[in-house]
């Protein structure tokens, strides 16, 4: 036969699954003449009217035999009853909505959550980052110093770097700056890029838009500044005029000039410590390769590494460029190293860990919900061996029936899925605006597909396959024991209730992990908020000075505008003291020096290096910052006095153990024509409390003190206390610096409560979402016995009777059924409880003062566990204490 | 190449198309009737075997139908034969005859001794 007239078959019979009805009664219309044909001819040939209907009857080979041959051919079988199936599925599956419910619901909770932290997390691990190569662009970070081998590097010895290293493509300095734009009396705060030679070269950047980049001669100090444009800036601010190039823009009261604009394509660098939103503009760093700065680390690297080379190859090379360096170089470079980071570790270096730790658990929980509808669809399966039982014996073959009870648990399983990527939608949305401030990376994050189709799969393939196995596991032999008169009393089969009870311990053992980790981290999280951060920023709002006009000012007039500025502000009305501080705690910035003491000798590499601070006087009131001995600063510490300095305690307690630290020498950098060796000593006038510098989950540093009126001061910070919300004394505060310098761009306050809490907001997101999580799996675990305790009780309720008739007591029968419930329970507890023994190795680097081991987490979850699961059990327990047993026994 | 079950469906269809070639347009009922009759009451079917064949012919487009009135005044589907089922018929006829002559020669030869 050929294809074509196949395919045209096989067009007519899909049409043939329409109107089916009526081409029914066609038929059968067909059949009737021809019966009644037969049945005339039949008469003609003398048969009886009976007689004649039986022949033609027989002769056509029975009228519903030959309908249903005729039916089947016409339409496509397969289809029809597919068709039938998922009808009675749906009829069957509204007749008990309490298990389809849960099913459903269980489902959609496995689905929807998870996958929106599946997604969040995947986003900011797998995202592709916006630089071309972005596996070779590597930061170069100091070692040796004070943070963590995250330190700042200097510009001479990157050049060394640069001209040694046969590793690299190319390599360049970079440094995030604001600056000031005036322009006819309108001012404006710009970010910027300082950016050494080569910079562009390392981002593989196309040909500038407009003009040029960089040349060597537009790093020579002392020239012309140059500056160039990112691409959104000359849109926003020069309209994308062509002629904005050679345009000259006055930056910190200087004038640059435009010499071009990037292409669109140069994507920002991660600028610092806390994410900042991209450049606006670039322009050079005019630092000379010199001596001194070689010791001026104040700048970050980022280079680009050859194709093809690795990461450890190039770190080797550059250790032995940096022995070398450390030899010539033992003033300078003495301890210093440079470690190599790709970028996209280093943006998420923090969270990383943070986050496998989440995806794990969402991993537990959709495998505890998988239990949960595995569970649900098997004693729903025994419920109802009965009904199968018949259609078994009314002659559905077995295919037919695995086919229509798998119909049931896929439509479950669809109907699961589409509530659950619903669900999925919205906690989406949610964790976007929970997680914005951790992690900019995570505005506008989608669903993952992958993700999606990933927990959608294994939800229902758990559905499908529990579904159907146990049909598929049935012999024809069931079918008709199962038909015998008092059925209802045989449960499952035992093999089927030691899978369930296993089922459930496995997902309390999973719920137990979940919430002792939720647990450990929870209690870390509030011994982290209740760290003291040595200073009081209740009442107290903060906000960043930057007058143009200081910049390159001499001393004497920085030091008088910020006199200024404290009296004024101090002097307003509801402002209870205010002072200023040149790097804030806890608010990202910092600012570190090496320092001397009198009398002592370090080696380069073992100079303390405290955190130095920039104040008035009004600082310490206003952060309420004790002093524990001697004096704060005064009026007195001006340029005509000798040099005062302020230590904290750990400071005192190091570096003057046993001794007083007051009346002791110290030598810091100074601002003035100083070198090296003639730095100054200053003397230690007081010892104050100690400050959280690094977030409230950092150790203590050391810290220095110096008076603003005796050190140099461009930028600071302005604090203020107030007796109610700081934030509604603003805009008088804004005023007031308005008044006192008009091109002060209007600041932005923030209360140092939030900066403070802002530290830590890493560890509330993810304790939040672990929390979510673990009370997720505790809620999916409760729900999946209560299901199959009900399910149990209705099986045994004959069993039940009959105890009842036999005497025994509403107890006895409560006994009973908790006792066959919990038996799983217990044993998930104590597997649960086990498995932490290694499972909380996972998050031991999260935890904040709180053993991994701790006694009393274990033990609430435990309580809380068993609780949860006995309240569980209560209801249906309590359901079958009231049993009638006349009626159980009736059922039989 | 297929089964029984397939071979006789197609020598039904055969049949089917053979007799309404000779006979013209005919209802089911007429249609089983003849076959019975020209196979010389050998081939005793059920009468109801053929509206399956019928279907399958209609729908491959070989015949197509009709309802019409019967010779009794009665109202019956008629099956009609289409150019396509006419090609079909010669082909499959021709096809037949060839299987029947070259199958002769094998069945008439010599078993060696």
């Amino acid at each position: 036969m050929s294809f074509a007239k196949s395919f045209r078959a096989g067009m007519r019979r899909l049409l043939g699954l329409y109107r089916k009805p009526r081409r029914d009664a066609e038929f059968a219309a067909e059949l009737e003449s021809h019966v009644q044909m037969h049945v005339e001819d039949n008469l003609r040939a003398g048969m009886t009217p009976e007689a004649a209907r039986r022949d033609a009857l027989i002769k056509l080979g029975g009228l519903e035999q030959t309908k249903e041959n005729h039916r089947r051919r016409r339409g496509l079988p397969f289809f029809e009853s597919l068709f039938q199936d998922v009808r009675l599925a749906l009829r069957t599956l509204r007749k008990s909505p309490g298990f389809s419910a849960m099913a459903v619901l269980t489902l959609a909770l496995a689905i929807g959550p998870c996958t929106s932290i599946f997604s969040v997390v995947n986003a900011v691990l797998l995202r592709p980052l916006p630089y071309k190569d972005a596996d070779r662009l590597v930061l170069l970070w100091g070692t040796g110093g004070h943070t963590a081998n995250r330190d700042q590097i200097s510009f001479t010895d990157l050049q060394d770097w640069r001209r040694g290293s046969q590793s690299f493509e190319e390599m360049a300095n970079f440094h995030s700056f604001v600056y000031t734009m005036t322009e006819q009396g309108e001012t404006q705060r710009v970010r910027a890029l300082e950016v050494g030679d080569g910079y562009f070269r390392v981002m593989q950047a196309a040909p500038p838009l407009l003009g040029r980049f960089f040349v060597p001669h537009d790093f020579e100090p002392g020239g012309q500044r140059v500056a160039i444009l990112s691409h959104d800036f000359w849109q926003q601010k020069f309209g994308g005029d062509p002629a904005a190039v050679g345009k000259a823009v006055t930056l910190n009261l200087h004038p640059f000039v435009i010499i071009g604009v990037a292409p669109r394509e140069v994507p920002s660098l991660p600028n610092s410590v806390i994410f900042r939103p991209p450049s606006q503009l670039y322009t050079p760093i005019v630092d000379p390769y010199s001596a001194e700065n070689r010791t001026g680390r104040h700048l970050r690297g980022i280079g680009l590494l050859k194709a093809g080379v690795p990461l450890s190859q190039a770190q080797a090379e550059l250790n032995v460029l940096v022995a070398g360096m450390q030899k010539r170089f033992p003033n300078e470079d003495g301890g210093r190293g440079v470690r190599l980071v790709t970028v996209k570790d280093d943006l998420v270096r923090n969270v990383r860990w943070t986050l496998i730790i989440l995806q794990l658990a969402v991993l537990m929980v959709v495998l505890i919900a998988c239990a949960n509808v595995a569970n649900l669809l098997l004693a729903r399966s025994t419920a109802r061996q009965r009904e199968i039982a018949i259609r078994g014996a009314l002659g559905a073959s077995r295919g037919r029936l695995a086919r229509q009870v798998l119909t049931e648990s896929t439509l479950l399983a669809l109907i699961g899925g589409a509530l659950g990527v619903l669900l999925a939608n919205w906690s989406t949305e949610f964790l976007n605006r929970l997680g914005t401030d951790v992690l900019q990376e995570l505005s506008g994050v989608s669903i993952d597909l992958p993700t999606l189709l990933f927990t959608t799969l294994i939800s229902l393939l758990t559905g499908v396959v529990f579904g159907a196995a146990p049909v598929l596991h049935s012999s024809p032999m069931d079918f008709a024991g199962a038909l015998k008169p008092g059925t209802r009393s045989t449960g499952p089969s035992s093999s089927q209730l030691r899978t369930r009870s296993l089922l459930v311990a496995v997902e309390v053992g999973l719920s137990v992990v979940l919430l002792v980790s939720a647990g450990l981290l929870l209690k870390s999280f509030v011994l982290l908020q209740r760290v003291n951060p040595g200073f009081d920023p209740g009442h107290v709002a903060m906000t960043f000075i930057y007058p143009p006009r200081l910049q390159d000012a001499p001393i004497a007039q920085q030091q008088a505008f910020f006199r200024d500025l404290v009296t004024r502000i101090s002097g307003l009305p509801g402002v209870q003291s205010a002072g200023i501080v040149s790097s804030v705690p806890d608010s990202g910035d910092f600012d570190n020096v090496a320092i001397n003491i009198q009398g002592r000798l370090f080696a380069p590499s073992q100079r303390p290096m405290p955190d130095r601070y920039v104040v008035s006087p009004g600082y310490f009131p206003t952060a309420r910052i004790p002093l524990l001995k001697g004096r704060l600063f005064t009026d007195v510490d001006d340029q005509a006095h000798p040099r005062a300095i302020l230590v904290n305690e750990l400071l005192a307690a190091q570096l003057f153990p046993g001794q007083d630290a007051v009346g002791q020498r110290i030598q810091i950098p100074t601002p003035g024509d100083f070198t090296d060796e003639t730095q100054p000593y200053w003397t230690v006038v007081g010892v104050v409390g100690d400050v959280i510098q690094y977030g409230l989950a950092s150790h203590k540093t050391m810290q220095i003190y110096v008076p603003y009126t005796q050190y140099d001061c461009e930028t600071s910070n302005l604090l203020f206390r107030t007796s109610g919300d700081p934030l509604q004394l603003a805009s008088a505060v804004r005023a007031e610096l308005h008044r006192l310098d008009s091109a002060l761009i209007a600041p932005e306050f923030a209360p140092m409560d939030q900066v403070v809490a802002g530290s830590i907001v890493e560890q509330r997101f993810s304790t939040t979402l672990l929390m979510i999580l673990g009370a997720g799996g505790l809620l999916l675990a409760s729900m999946g016995i209560y299901g199959v305790i009900s399910y149990l009780v209705v099986q045994r309720t004959s069993e039940f009777g009959t105890r009842v008739a036999l005497g025994a007591t509403p107890l006895n029968i409560l006994v009973l059924v908790v006792q066959q419930g919990m038996r799983p329970v217990l044993l998930g507890v104590i597997a649960g409880l086990a498995a932490c023994f290694p499972a909380t190795r996972v998050i031991e680097h999260l935890l904040f003062k709180t053993t991994r081991l701790d006694a009393l987490t274990f033990l609430v979850v435990g309580i809380v566990l068993i609780s949860s699961a006995l309240l569980a059990c209560c209801l249906p327990a309590w359901r079958a204490t009231r049993v009638n047993p006349m009626v159980a026994l009736r059922y039989e | 190449m297929g089964d029984k079950a397939d071979v006789w469906q197609g020598t039904l269809a055969l049949m089917i198309l053979k007799t309404l070639e000779t006979l013209g347009p005919l209802h089911g009922y007429g249609i089983a009737r003849r076959i019975e009759q020209i196979s010389g009451g050998v081939l005793s079917l059920n009468y109801g075997t053929v509206y399956p064949a019928l279907l399958k012919l209609e729908q491959e487009g070989s015949i197509e139908s009709e309802w019409g009135v019967s010779d009794n005044n009665r109202k019956a589907k008629y099956y009609k034969l289409t150019r396509s089922g006419q090609r079909q018929l010669q082909r499959e006829a021709q096809d037949w005859q060839q299987a029947q002559a070259i199958l002769a020669k094998f069945l008439s030869t010599e078993p060696s001794t």
